[in-house]
């Protein structure tokens, strides 16, 4: 913003900082009780009902270690990285691309790929279809079950077209007066002049890919390439089994102290990390990056 | 954008990198499973393949080993969570390894992510490789178990299990006609085969029912454990005097359904079918419903029950009552140690009483419908119909039930690296510490790890009988059994055709959750209880009486066999 | 008008060109720009790969699919599995609270991303804007399990919540989550709550490509601060807002089962049962592949009338639209 303040604007400010505090206070709790679960004496945990302030009783960091001991954490976690870095970087590519088709003028096949992208919004055959696909291409079982089909999100696509089609198409005419080619403006021209979108994309692919477990639960079986989330929701299934299901007599035995505490740092140590990446993008988000790399 | 050509080329390396590594070790493990093969002692030992005309259930005593072939079985079984936390499938663990021994089979394990609601189950029998042999009731199959092997997908094993199950027929026959007709179905096929069996003593013990604490009646000075709905309510009454939630439940979980506390007390169930008169009904048509409605709404209206109750889960009662905001709860045994200690925390006096369930008058014996255990524990295991070597399959699957390997199941192997268990001289059986008192995981985990309980022939007696010395456990178990039966209830070992199966899913959708809404609005004084007539008509106009029938004809035909 | 750059040509009017026939054309533009053709093809190959050939599945909801028989000797029933569907006794209720659930969520929850990002975006210090979208979006990652359990503590009939809504009614302090009238409520604040942080990120990134020079102009033509935001902002982050529109109208059919059954209970059936947690419960009961489909289908179908209805719309008024 331009210009100076008056009155006005300086109580506005001051209720907008108010404001902020207040909703970093209110969306900052579940993450507080998750981190003061984690640190409690598992006991006192158990007998705990409603908010909690602190870690209860004597903090301890018996639950991290248990959690780190068990083998699954790290597979886990090498598993997750890989799918993470490869997947994250496929959908750009595949997914950057395809926004650049359909944003193009003069282009006869973009209303075709615009209707075959939208209708997959809408309509989808499900799981067993999808399951069948799989086992027929020969990849049920291995990496590729988990990074093809999710490549490219038809939601992200189009995010990602309107932001290609706000690019000054004069930018794009002065690359053709240039002499480029179609995908000299691709990479010279649009992808570099995109990076707000690119940051977000990395974000929203990162964190699906991050999160997802569905479809490694049922496109994987060899537990050596299960990502964090599938292990973290064995863990958090323990407590709350299907309604309606019955407990067998050994699922009843299977009590222990740490059940609860093993919850919750094992949330936190597939949480954190994620979390950790948005301040490394948001230095995308600042205002007029766009317009900055305009060469005159 | 040479930056992004460089990440693009880290990446593809990555990938080429990934896909070499994972190629050598699947070529690492084969090796090791054809050098496995020719351990076998020097082929003394052809296949087991008794002689043809034994007649029915008449097998001769299988040898071991079951193949000298290098025959594979794949194996969907259970995968306790300790186990999870160590080894990649039960193939690794000790046990699984001694049996691939013994049997001389290459032994290859399935299975379903931990709280798995069905959707992997379902996946695998649609993929159409299933494995081998099944560990699973196919309640969701359209038509159970029976369908599925009228439509082609499971291998019905009678003739073979009448030729090679040994152990199991020895079972069977000592169990008597009751067991056997269990076991079957309608038409004479075999319906359960590897289940687990309870030791005798355990059939028909309830491990369900209330729970409170016996430093709280101290305190409001009740010195008879209550037994008739009278003296719960007086308990309730003094509950409320100190302050806290008597009885904290929770009305939508399944417990509440199968321990039936108050509903048992009128003769029905909370929901579902029983029977009555001899008779299949659904509880909640009959007129001592709307009895047991009464009680409910009034114990709403007078506070023993919060309003929580309708949505809460379990565990919120459950820790309610250990954090001593509640007076009252149900609950299984198991957890009882737990519990008091948990207890403990915030009232070192916490001590844990189990209840028996209320009742009109004290000598009134109920049907429970808790979840009463009997023989056999479901769990049955199935032969796929794609199954290359039944012979085999069906002769491992009663290999679990030698004694040695129920024994081996229920207890572990002894390896160098560790002993588990040690025979005493008087012929028992005992832990060692390593297992019991182990200072870096817990008991139950460690038995998780190291004995295999999803393959148990049956529950061992004497491990049994350790668990059930404790008195946090003894004490409710002998409690709640007090003066119960299950004669009014229908038993679980009837089946349906595929057809009824679907008739009947399409109405009790509807029926489950009409009524479902409307009992807890009965009991939450939303509805009036005047209203129930209506209510009955209209379960009526929905199906209830064609689903009465189906259940009834499933019920003669179980009678009949 | 350059000759030289042959491509060049394809972006010139020439006017004594004459139209050809459709075929050539598509021929014509394969020469003029083969590169694009070219960058189809994977796209292409991946859609008709992973969404149209399994899209046959929905074959599925017109059979009685049974696993055991496969697709093509599976029993084919028409419309019977949606007439199944239709003639249930809660039909309407269910497509009810599935839209009213939906549409509340967009009323109230679509504006709040937005403005968020348009209140943040009026923060001068960089640092504090940075902490604040870095904590807002947190609840987005806590598993829905923790979620729900806080909303169960805070609903509670002991908790200060429901005590402020007795005092307010005159009733008796009671679990708000039992009350079928709260449920909506509650499940679209918390949903709220749960994302709004990270709703935002998008619209952030639609905030930093506004060009500086524009507020520089307003201001010389003596536009306050509200009235920049009003014209300047809001323009060049409306084709962002519109099509975030759109597409969060195309899945106004798709409320989820996992939060609608963590938080439900038959008490609160009336307002909280949707399509997707009937069919789950129906599902547990048996495995019928083939009721789920159709129900799916008929969600899409809905979802697809309201984008096409969005959209027209949207053409008519704005420039903006999905195509």
């Amino acid at each position: 913003m331009v210009g100076k303040k008056s009155i006005h604007e300086i109580i506005f400010d001051l209720f907008n900082y108010l404001l902020m505090i207040l909703l970093m206070f209110v969306t900052v709790y579940p993450l507080l009780y998750v981190v003061f679960a984690s640190f409690s004496d598992p006991k006192v945990l158990m007998g705990t009902e409603g908010f909690i302030w602190k870690p209860l009783g004597n903090p301890t960091t018996r639950g991290y270690k248990l959690t780190f001991q068990n083998p699954n954490i790290l597979i886990g976690y090498r598993n997750t990285i890989f799918y993470v870095v490869v997947g994250v970087v496929l959908s750009l590519f595949l997914t950057s691309i395809g926004a650049y088709l359909v944003s193009r003028r003069n282009f006869k096949l973009k209303g075709f790929l615009m209707l075959m992208i939208t209708i997959t919004l809408f309509f989808g055959g499900g799981m067993i279809p999808m399951f069948m696909v799989i086992k027929q291409l020969k990849i049920y079982n291995t990496v590729w079950a988990v990074l093809l089909p999710g490549a490219i999100s038809s939601w992200n696509l189009i995010v990602m077209r309107t932001f290609f089609q706000g690019i000054p198409v004069g930018l794009e005419e002065a690359a053709l007066i240039d002499g480029a080619n179609d995908w000299q403006i691709f990479s010279k021209v649009i992808i570099p002049l995109s990076k707000p979108v690119l940051a977000v994309m990395v974000l929203y692919y990162g964190v699906g890919i991050w999160n997802s477990w569905f479809g490694p639960m049922i496109y994987l079986r060899n537990r050596e390439l299960f990502p964090l989330q599938l292990f973290l929701r064995e863990i958090l299934m323990q407590s709350a089994p299907a309604s309606g299901q019955k407990l067998t007599l050994s699922d009843m035995q299977t009590d222990s102290y740490y059940k609860e505490l093993l919850q919750y740092t094992t949330m936190v140590v597939s949480t954190v990390p994620i979390l950790c990446v948005y301040p490394f993008l948001q230095k995308y988000f600042v205002k007029g990056v766009m317009i900055g790399s305009i060469k005159g | 954008m040479k930056r992004t050509y460089r990440i693009m080329c880290i990446v593809l390396v990555m990938m080429l990198v990934w896909n070499l590594a994972a190629c050598s070790k699947s070529s690492k493990k084969s090796d090791n499973l054809s050098a496995g093969n020719s351990s076998d002692s020097g082929g003394t030992h052809k296949s087991n393949k008794p002689a043809e005309g034994t007649g029915k259930s008449n097998p001769r005593e299988n040898t071991l080993p079951i193949t000298a072939e290098n025959i594979k079985l794949v194996l969907y079984d259970g995968f306790p969570t300790g186990a999870r936390q160590v080894y990649n499938s039960m193939a690794e663990t000790d046990i699984v390894k001694k049996m691939m021994e013994e049997t001389g089979l290459q032994l290859e394990f399935v299975h379903a992510p931990e709280g798995d609601d069905g959707t992997f189950f379902n996946t695998m029998i649609a993929s159409e490789s299933l494995p081998d042999i099944i560990h699973d009731g196919f309640g969701s199959y359209p038509g159970g178990p029976m369908a599925a092997m009228d439509d082609g997908i499971l291998l019905d094993a009678t003739d073979l299990i009448d030729k090679y199950a040994y152990y199991y027929n020895g079972i069977l026959d000592k169990g008597g006609s009751e067991l056997r007709r269990r076991v079957m179905s309608d038409d004479g096929r075999y319906k359960l085969f590897g289940v687990t069996f309870l030791p005798e003593y355990l059939d028909g013990v309830r491990h369900g029912g209330f729970l409170t604490r016996q430093d709280l009646l101290d305190k409001v000075g009740i010195t008879k454990l209550p037994v008739t709905i009278e003296e719960y309510e007086k308990m309730f009454d003094a509950y409320l005097g100190l302050g806290i939630t008597p009885w904290a439940v929770a009305l939508s979980e399944w417990q509440f359904n199968d321990y039936a506390p108050v509903a048992s007390a009128y003769g029905v169930r909370y929901s579902g079918f029983q029977l009555k008169g001899g008779k299949v009904a659904y509880s909640r048509c009959l007129p001592e419903y709307k009895d047991f409605l009464d009680k409910m709404a009034e114990w709403v209206k007078k506070g023993y029950i919060s309003s929580d109750a309708f949505n809460q889960r379990t565990d919120d009662a459950g820790k309610s009552f250990q954090a001593g905001t509640a007076g009252a709860v149900l609950s299984g045994s198991w957890e009882n140690i737990t519990r008091e200690s948990v207890g403990k925390v915030s009232d070192p006096n916490f001590k844990i009483v189990g209840l028996a369930l209320p009742r009109l008058k004290e000598d009134d014996v109920l049907t429970t419908f808790s979840t009463v255990l009997s023989n056999p524990e479901m769990g049955p295991r199935y032969i796929s119909a794609g199954c290359k070597h039944p012979e085999e399959a069906v002769q491992f699957v009663d290999y679990l039930y030698k004694p040695e390997t129920m024994k081996m199941t229920a207890w572990g192997v002894n390896t160098k690296e560790h002993t588990l268990w040690k025979d005493n001289p008087d012929g028992t059986r005992s832990w060692t510490d390593f297992m019991v008192k182990n200072p870096e995981v817990d008991y139950e985990t460690m038995r998780q790890r190291y004995t295999f309980n999803p393959m148990q022939g049956m529950w061992d007696t004497e491990m049994e009988k350790l668990q059930y010395e404790i008195p946090q456990v003894q004490q409710p178990w002998s409690v709640w059994s007090y003066k119960t039966d299950d004669s009014d209830v229908v038993p679980k070992y009837v089946t349906r055709t595929a057809e009824e199966e679907r008739e009947l899913n399409t109405l009790m959708d509807e029926i489950d959750t009409y009524s479902g809404e409307m009992v807890q609005k009965f009991i939450a004084g939303q509805e009036s209880l005047d209203r129930f007539d209506d209510f009955v008509e209209q379960l009526e106009e929905l199906g209830i009486k064609r689903a009465c029938e189906i259940h009834q004809q499933a019920y003669e035909r179980y009678l009949d066999r | 008008m350059s000759t030289t750059n042959p491509k060049g040509a394809a972006f010139k009017i020439d006017h004594s060109y004459h139209y050809p026939e459709k075929k050539n054309i598509l021929l014509t533009n394969i020469r003029q720009r083969p590169l694009l053709y070219f960058m189809a093809i994977p796209i292409i190959v991946y859609y008709v790969v992973f969404h149209y050939i399994p899209m046959l599945g929905i074959a599925i909801g017109f059979q009685n699919y049974l696993p055991a028989k496969g697709f093509l000797n599976s029993q084919w029933v028409g419309l019977d599995q949606f007439t199944r569907f239709f003639h249930s006794m809660n039909f309407e209720r269910l497509v009810r609270n599935t839209f009213l659930i939906s549409f509340y969520d967009l009323l109230f929850g679509f504006p709040v991303p937005v403005l968020f990002a348009l209140l943040l975006n009026e923060v001068k210090n960089t640092k504090f804007k940075k902490v604040t979208q870095t904590i807002t979006y947190m609840p987005h990652f806590i598993s829905l399990v923790v979620i729900c359990g806080l909303i169960y503590t805070f609903t509670k009939s002991n908790s200060p919540l429901a005590q402020l809504v007795a005092a307010f009614t005159g009733n008796k302090a009671e679990n708000l989550l039992s009350n079928a009238k709260y449920f909506r409520t509650i499940y679209v604040v918390s949903g709220i709550w749960q994302g709004f942080g990270w709703g935002s990120i998008i619209y952030f990134a639609a905030l930093s490509g506004v060009d500086p020079t524009l507020y520089e102009a307003s201001f010389l033509d003596g536009a306050g601060r509200f009235q920049q935001t009003i014209h300047v902002t809001l323009p060049s982050i409306a084709p962002t807002i519109i099509i975030m529109l759109i597409l969060r109208i195309g899945s106004l059919m798709s409320v989820g089962h996992e939060k609608i059954i963590l938080l439900y209970s038959p008490i609160t059936y009336k307002t909280s049962d949707v399509i997707a947690s009937y069919v789950y419960r129906s599902g547990l009961r048996e495995m019928n592949f083939s009721y789920g489909t159709a129900v799916g289908l008929f969600n899409s179908v809905i979802n697809l009338v309201l984008v096409l209805g969005a959209n027209w719309i949207s053409r008519r008024v704005t420039e903006t639209s999905l195509w």
